[in-house]
């Protein structure tokens, strides 16, 4: 492994935001790309080399679906994983995002504990 | 040419003129299935008019009526006449014609043709003055002449199945023109033609008696009585049998022997009638009990069909029957006025066509489909109506036996449906307001239970961890309450599609994957790739609950083996884990709503108590059933069953009652 690998987090609540950049930055784990829509997200994307991106599914403009195939057409981030988080805990909403193309899909509320244990695990794959 | 003639020709044309132009109306006023050929009768007559005036035209030309006539244009056209009516009289007789009326028109017939014989063609053949001609023509007159007089017989035995009908008036006016006609067709052969003579009357009698009748015509009347046999007898029976014996007797008067033999033969002719008579009443009678009782049963059967006719007319579903070839069959005023077809506009014949009234739509389409969807359930169906939105709730069926087709009931939840989508709105927003601040709670909690906030005293810490289960019991909650809500509003309406047993397991397998290598948990799944007709997504809701279930009693480093199996009638799913299993005592009361099995180990993975409640009422919306079962040495067993679906309405299984009623209620 070499050096910290850095995170893009796309999250509109400010709150969450916060603390998921606590929870994942804790002991220098990862670096953390803050970012409050999915607009911001993409000119980030650009600005920094990401190494998986993190994105919240209801946001306002640009929604985390829109802005997935977004950062698709991306160069830099064509290939990234992405990583959604979502309040819809339903099984079919999550399947639904498994079969757009996400890496893996986390569910709001979560243990900010368990996020950097599940991001480290799909970049180990 | 003498006033005389001239009159008498004249009011020829006029009489047959009148008859034919009454019959004519007669035809334009009624339409009726039953009643006599009117409008062909016409046209015979039209022939016969025509014959007059060839002959009122031939008597000016020639100044007198002129002699022989055969070349006459008059007698063609009479020919003409007189096929087209006996043809048109065919087909009344065998629409109506019961065997005992046959058998009164066949004893009129052998009369009628010995009268005729002894009257008429005796005296032709005995004639030495004509030529070989002549007399053919004048027998093949005679022939058509008799054909007429069949006509007569008919009409006169039809006569007593349309109470209040002229019929007889017609046939007395036949039998009038036909004496007239045939005295022409002698007299002309004998020389003794005269135009103005006694058989005058019959020319003109005869056309004015048929022209009349028709006037006399009402609609009842033209409706047949199918049963009314005792009335068939016919009082002229005997009347030609009586004219020729009597004929006979005057020929033999002078030699008593042959009167006194004559006599016995018309006796032993009378009582062998007699016999025939009574036999026939006898069977008369028979079929008058049987076509009785017949009657009895069919207007039993036509006051049913009324009764049902009217059910299905006032019932507030809309009903629409069709049959294989997808042509409707059945369309009630519910169904009409749910899919808003105009009142005076005809109804669609395609199935298609009814519901997607969409003329560039080539009629292979997804609504085609889901009209075909027969199943279990009612589903709902968007329909697009005048370019407005309406949704209906249906219901197709098989019909019984082969090529009977299927019915398809349905109605109006426009409204229901509106409402539905608007609750799932709020629903949403309502889900993401609340799991917004919760999500923040349990962040927050977690961020100093992990001591990334630093140290905090044990006490504080032990108060973080019990805010920590709470906010995720509460998260719980609100997840299973959104389900049950979902599952409430679902349940009357489940949208199948067919999944491969496979791919489904599967696909509940990769959304709990992550949560069970958390805690290093093997999940197995065995399935085969057969298809299933299941609500896909709340089948995956039951699919990740027992998964979930199973992953939360399970120890660390075991396995859970999910075998799902598809048979003729049935699809069973099996999941089972290694953990502790379920007591005995909480078998059964597992599945009931806020039902929880109190076991320390469960500890802060507990959930609400729904999550099996849900899963019990999907399946049960399915037909289906669900049970937990003891591991033979340890661990739990939750098992699925559910009835095979066929997706085509043709093939599809018998109803189970109470799978319906699940649904319904």
């Amino acid at each position: 492994m070499t050096g910290t690998r850095t995170i893009l987090l796309v999250e509109d609540n400010d709150d969450i935001r916060i603390i998921a950049t606590i929870a994942l930055e804790h002991g220098g784990r990862f670096d953390v790309v803050a970012a409050a829509s999915g607009e911001e997200a993409l000119l980030l994307a650009e600005q920094h080399r990401v190494d998986l991106v993190l994105l919240d599914v209801m946001m306002p403009g640009m929604d985390g679906t829109e802005t997935f195939a977004a950062l698709r057409e991306l160069d830099a981030t064509r290939d990234t994983p992405i990583v959604f988080l979502t309040a819809k805990a339903q099984p079919t909403e999550v399947q639904r995002l498994l079969e757009l193309g996400a890496k893996d899909v986390l569910t709001k509320p979560f243990d900010p504990l368990e996020i950097a244990e599940r991001i480290a695990g799909t970049l180990d794959d | 040419m003498t006033n005389a003639e001239g009159t008498v020709a004249i009011l020829q044309i006029v009489t047959t003129s009148l008859a034919g132009a009454s019959f004519w109306k007669l035809s334009n006023r009624f339409h009726a299935k039953n009643a006599p050929p009117s409008r062909r009768i016409a046209l015979a007559i039209g022939w016969i008019t025509l014959g007059r005036i060839a002959t009122f035209v031939n008597m000016v030309v020639n100044d007198g009526p002129g002699q022989p006539l055969w070349s006459s244009a008059f007698v063609l056209p009479g020919m003409f006449f007189s096929a087209i009516f006996a043809a048109a009289t065919v087909r009344l007789r065998s629409r109506t014609m019961s065997p005992s009326l046959r058998y009164s028109a066949a004893i009129i017939a052998t009369g009628v043709v010995g009268v005729i014989w002894h009257t008429a063609t005796e005296a032709t053949f005995s004639f030495d003055g004509a030529t070989r001609t002549e007399i053919a023509i004048t027998i093949a007159h005679l022939a058509i002449d008799f054909l007429l007089l069949s006509s007569v017989l008919t009409l006169g035995a039809f006569a007593s199945r349309l109470k209040g009908t002229p019929t007889r008036l017609v046939a007395l006016g036949v039998i009038f023109f036909v004496a007239s006609d045939m005295a022409y067709a002698i007299e002309s052969l004998l020389g003794t033609y005269r135009f103005v003579s006694w058989t005058t009357v019959g020319s003109v009698a005869g056309p004015l008696l048929v022209a009349i009748a028709p006037t006399l015509v009402t609609a009842e009347s033209l409706t047949i009585r199918p049963t009314n046999i005792a009335s068939d007898t016919w009082s002229l029976t005997y009347l030609p049998l009586g004219v020729i014996c009597i004929l006979q007797i005057f020929d033999v008067r002078d030699d008593p022997q042959q009167i006194m033999s004559l006599i016995i033969i018309t006796v032993m002719v009378l009582l062998l009638i007699g016999h025939i008579q009574s036999y026939k009443k006898n069977t008369t009678t028979l079929n008058s009990d049987l076509s009785d009782s017949l009657d009895v049963r069919e207007r039993e059967l036509l006051r049913q069909q009324l009764l049902n006719d009217r059910i299905i007319g006032v019932a507030a579903d809309g009903i629409v029957a069709v049959d294989t070839e997808d042509r409707v069959v059945l369309c009630n005023s519910a169904a009409r006025e749910i899919l808003s077809i105009p009142s005076r506009a005809p109804t669609p014949g395609k199935l298609h066509d009814l519901f997607h009234r969409d003329p560039t739509c080539p009629g292979d389409c997804p609504t085609l489909d889901a009209l075909h969807q027969s199943d279990r359930s009612m589903h709902e169906l968007t329909l697009d109506i005048d370019s407005d939105e309406r949704v209906i709730e249906l219901a197709v069926r098989a019909l019984d036996g082969p090529d009977a087709g299927f019915v398809l009931v349905f109605h109006d939840v426009t409204d229901r449906a509106r409402l539905a989508r608007m609750k799932d709105r709020i629903v949403s927003v309502v889900s993401h307001e609340i799991r917004t601040p919760l999500t923040s709670i349990r962040g927050s909690l977690g961020l100093i239970d992990g001591g990334l906030m630093g140290q905090v005293s044990p006490e504080a810490q032990r108060m973080i961890s019990i805010a920590v289960d709470s906010s995720e019991r509460l998260m719980r909650l609100i997840n299973d309450l959104l389900d049950v809500e979902r599952i409430e509003s679902g349940r009357r309406t489940l949208n199948l599609t067919s999944t491969p047993l496979n791919v489904l397991m599967s696909d509940a397998v990769t959304v709990m994957q992550p949560i069970a290598e958390v805690r290093s948990i093997d999940i197995e799944c065995d399935a085969p790739p057969a298809s299933v007709l299941v609500d896909r997504d709340r089948i995956l809701q039951v699919l990740t609950n027992l998964i979930q279930n199973a992953i939360k009693f399970s120890e660390p480093d075991s396995s859970i083996h999910i075998v799902a199996e598809k048979d003729d009638t049935h699809m069973t799913v099996t999941i089972r884990d290694e953990g502790h299993g379920i007591p005995a005592s909480h078998i059964d009361a597992i599945f009931e709503p806020f039902h929880q099995v109190d076991m320390t180990d469960a500890g802060p993975s507990s959930g609400s108590g729904l999550g099996l409640a849900i899963c019990k009422e999907i399946v049960e919306a399915h037909g289906g059933t669900i049970w937990a079962e003891r591991g033979v040495e340890h661990g739990a067993i939750f098992r699925f069953r559910i009835p095979i679906r066929d997706p085509h309405p043709f093939n599809s299984t018998p109803l189970e009652s109470e799978a319906t009623k699940a649904i319904v209620s």
